[in-house]
């Protein structure tokens, strides 16, 4: 498979229509795109993952703003266009996606259209050659991604977060493998395959749930098996980052600033909540302070209360409906006796002074409540005092003493109010200081970016020792879910109907077996195929008696050749070792996309044999910009010898280097890059100068024009 | 339906007294006041001329009820402190020609249920009077924080003149007698 062209339409920084055609001669494979910085070399690498897939590579932040700023501002509507034009053995491929000004921010909002030999295909005919597992490998986003922190770590693997188990599965279409395997799963969980609603037998349900519950077991350990090597080499690449980071600063010195750090910080938490507490206090007294107020009143309350009993008015006695008919009976009402003259005159007297009977009750009531309402105030006061106390304590001011009333108290919550005001207006400012003390090196969000390292490196371990003890575990639990599901079967046998249901899953397990058998081996011979694949690639980039061990997690160990310690490697060589690493997935390619196509997997897998005449195109952005010269010359000389095609956007300022290999390069191109606040330069290429860098103040934004050169 | 009633010259001090609804951190409420209803604030400013033994006297108190707030009063008198003090006013004031039984049984009567509006009348001249005092007062401090804090310092409540109780009695005495 080789690329023929890309034309690009109002896309990023490319206004109106630009096109690369890519170098395709066997001896001349490299296209050269030269570009000053900003000039769109990574959205460049974007055209092509955005036609293919939809999708953009790690580090590329412009996912809605596809459409070039200048067209916009010429036509509201207008569009964005990347044509991929390829071919695979004799067939033609386009690839042509489009969106507008108003779409592009929408999901789903581009149109593709695909076509194979100028009759329309899908994106499903483009996925088989090109599968979306592979984005990340054939079109490689090198500056932004990790080639700088590969040269920190130790293989090819650290900084990266490649899955190579399923980038070999899917470009042998061994995920048909894992999906016959969940249908099976599915299959076997179906309510056909359960036990008849009106059949309980207690013992054959126990064997059953066991049975299911060893294979749910089994399952959840198959899958975290299927997502530990991601997970490791995620977490792999989170804890070299980390360990970068940590790099820069002093442990012992980060140490005794977190310290101080954790202590100003906690010093000005408390005062905070100091402050918090006395302006609680200083609420609740608000709350309560007409309790205080009225207390003399309701004092005078109460004892004009007492009063109305001595003077007979509460509570009611005697009922006034009592003495009013003793009066117009001139019979007393509750003995039968007939009243006397004296007696009348006395009944009148005491008629007069008792109070209506509902008010007397409502008197005595009142009285209760007022009375309460003083010991309610007492008690207020009693653990408002207890509460400012204790503030007065923390903060070093005059105690209030135990007959303190709200007066008082409130006297002491000012001056606390002030002292605890103080107290956080210090913290804060000694913490503030600290902070921007510049004498210290720390970052800025105050975490440790040590301990961060540990963690994450913790992480790592456990990870990578779940790895290692994953396969033991599925074996045991494999062991378990069958030897209860024997048990299962024996007792169902009660049965010819559970029985016959059994059976059926019995057959499931079987089939299942076999597919996970044919998904191991693909991939344990796709490894093998992977480990030759490398090592051939690396040894035609790099002159050096080696070894490259691939694990079963698809982890890389270079090891001196015939023995089994590590190979220490150059700057120049760990890249070019991670370069092979793409390589020998790009060689491997056209081999397994056929292997799929012929449905050959169990056949041929394992006994590839990959060369540099045979392999899908790669697309490597700034593959040495982190190197230094004498290393970068080293990698740009090995780079013509690793596929049929390798295209490669770099820096203009490193032409020089490419130019050591200009009759290995078919193609190369200028990416001009014009604006306001660019500089006017020039690039020598076979000879002549071009204009790579251009000052314009009426353009702006930048704009960038592709312009062929050899 | 009785109700208590605030006077729109009040207003200012009022909404100064009570913290908005959407405070909910103490901080916050010491801001704006520490009050979370009318009525709190109310029987707040109403207890300090009761200390003070100072109310609006009658005739001074507006006649003009336009603009007025007015709380029901089954809304007033679930406030805290609001019942122990619509009870309290009615002991308070002693009429120089009553005599000390007639005053005790016009007091006690004046319990009733048919008389609360007058007790809250009375009120509202109490708690005009605060909102007066603390209006006045405002000026001079820098918060309503301050403002409280000073209230309770120089707010001190006047104990009554004591009652003669020489010529108060139980009837039923003389009727034993």
């Amino acid at each position: 498979m080789k690329f023929v062209s890309l034309d690009l339409h109002n896309w990023r920084s490319f206004h109106g229509h630009n096109r690369v055609d890519f170098a395709t001669e066997e001896d001349r494979p490299v296209t050269l795109l030269l570009g000053p910085n900003g000039s769109g070399k990574t959205a460049l690498l974007n055209a092509f993952t955005w036609a293919l897939y939809g999708k953009f590579t790690e580090g590329f932040d412009y996912h809605d703003h596809l459409v070039n700023i200048e067209a916009i501002a010429a036509d509201s509507n207008a569009q964005a266009s990347v044509e991929l034009v390829f071919l695979h053995e004799s067939d033609e491929f386009r690839v042509k996606r489009t969106t507008d000004a108003r779409r592009q921010a929408s999901e789903g909002g581009t149109e593709l259209v695909v076509t194979k030999n100028g009759v329309r295909a899908t994106e499903d005919d483009v996925h088989r050659i090109l599968p979306p597992a592979l984005k990340d490998l054939f079109f490689f986003p090198a500056e932004s991604f990790s080639t700088a922190s590969v040269l920190k770590g130790e293989s090819p693997g650290d900084g990266t977060s490649f899955d190579i188990g399923t980038a070999i599965r899917a470009m042998l279409s061994g995920d048909v493998y894992e999906n016959a395997i969940a249908d099976l799963r599915e299959a076997m969980n179906s309510n056909a395959l359960k036990p008849p609603m009106n059949y309980r037998d207690e013992t054959v349900e126990t064997a059953r749930r066991a049975y299911e519950q060893a294979l749910a077991e089994l399952h959840a350990s198959d899958e975290r098996r299927e997502s530990l090597p991601a997970l490791t080499a995620q977490a792999r690449e989170s804890a070299l980052k980390a360990k970068k980071e940590a790099e820069r600063y002093n442990p012992d010195e980060m140490r005794k600033w977190e310290n101080r750090y954790k202590e100003l910080d906690h010093s000005v938490g408390e005062a905070e909540q100091i402050v918090s507490r006395v302006n609680s206090a200083y609420t609740e007294l608000a709350r309560r302070s007409h309790m205080h107020f009225a207390q003399c009143a309701v004092a005078t309350a109460i004892a004009r209360l007492d009063l109305a009993e001595t003077a007979g008015l509460m509570p009611p006695r005697i009922h006034q409906h009592v003495l009013a008919k003793t009066l117009a009976k001139q019979t007393c009402l509750l003995c039968g006796e007939h009243l006397t003259e004296a007696g009348v005159a006395r009944v009148s007297n005491l008629y007069a002074r008792v109070a209506d009977a509902e008010v007397a009750i409502r008197g005595v009531e009142i009285r209760t409540r007022l009375k309460q309402h003083l010991a309610l105030l007492a008690n207020e006061l009693s653990s408002l005092r207890e509460e400012v106390t204790e503030l007065a304590t923390l903060l070093g001011v005059d105690i209030p003493d135990a007959s303190s009333d709200m007066k008082i108290l409130a006297s002491v919550i000012r001056t606390c109010l002030d002292v605890a005001d103080r107290v956080l207006t210090q913290a804060r400012r000694e913490f503030e200081d600290f902070v921007a003390a510049s004498d210290i090196d720390m970052p800025a969000d105050g975490q440790n970016p040590v301990e961060i390292a540990m963690v994450k490196q913790a992480l790592v371990d456990q990870l990578e020792s779940e790895l290692e003890k994953i396969d033991d575990l599925i074996v045991e639990l494999k062991g378990r879910a069958q030897r209860q599901f024997a048990d299962y079967e024996k007792k169902s046998g009660k049965t010819r109907e559970y029985a016959r249901k059994t059976r059926a899953i019995s057959i499931l397990l079987e089939s299942m077996e076999y597919f996970e058998e044919a998904r191991k081996g693909l991939e344990r011979f796709g490894r093998e195929d992977f480990e030759k694949a490398i090592n051939t690639t690396y040894s035609d980039l790099v002159n050096k008696e080696f070894n490259i061990v691939v694990g079963s997690d698809f982890s890389i160990r270079v090891l001196v050749a015939g023995t089994t310690d590590r190979l220490p490697l150059s700057q120049s060589e760990k890249v070019l070792l991670l370069i092979a690493f793409l390589g020998a997935i790009a060689r491997l390619a056209p081999h397994y996309e056929k292997i799929a196509r012929l449905g050959d997997q169990l056949r041929d897998t394992g006994g590839v044999e990959t060369s540099q005449k045979h392999g899908f195109p790669v697309v490597l952005d700034a593959p040495t910009s982190p190197l230094d010269d004498e290393y970068e010359i080293e990698v740009v000389s090995a780079l013509p010898h690793l596929l049929p095609q390798v295209i490669v956007p770099v820096s203009a300022k490193s032409v020089d280097v490419w130019a050591r290999i200009s009759k290995h390069v078919g193609a190369a191109y200028v990416m001009e890059l014009t604006s306001k606040n660019a500089t006017n330069r020039t690039v020598r290429w076979n000879g002549k100068d071009f204009t790579y860098s251009t000052q314009d103040d009426d353009v702006a934004p930048a704009r960038t024009r592709i312009t062929r050169i050899s | 339906m009785a109700n208590v009633t605030i006077y729109p010259e009040h207003r200012d001090i009022l909404d100064a007294l009570i913290s908005t609804g959407k405070t909910s951190s103490v901080a916050a409420a010491t801001r704006t006041g520490p009050f979370t209803a009318q009525r709190d604030a109310y029987v707040f400013a109403a207890s300090i001329a009761l200390a003070l033994g100072a109310p609006q006297a009658e005739v001074d108190m507006p006649r003009s009820r336009k603009e007025i707030t007015t709380i029901r009063d089954s809304v007033f008198l679930g406030a805290d402190g609001a019942e122990a003090l619509t009870s309290t006013i009615s002991f308070i004031e002693e009429y120089a020609d009553e005599s000390t039984n007639d005053g005790l049984s016009r007091q006690l009567h004046s319990l009733a249920e048919d008389s609360l509006q007058d007790r809250l009348t009375l009120l509202d001249r109490y708690a005009y009077a605060g909102f007066e005092w603390l209006k006045q007062n405002q000026g001079d401090e820098s918060s309503v924080r301050d403002l409280i804090l000073t209230t309770l310092n120089e707010v001190s409540c006047v104990e009554s003149a004591p009652t003669n109780t020489a010529e108060v009695h139980d009837p039923l005495l003389e009727m034993l007698i």
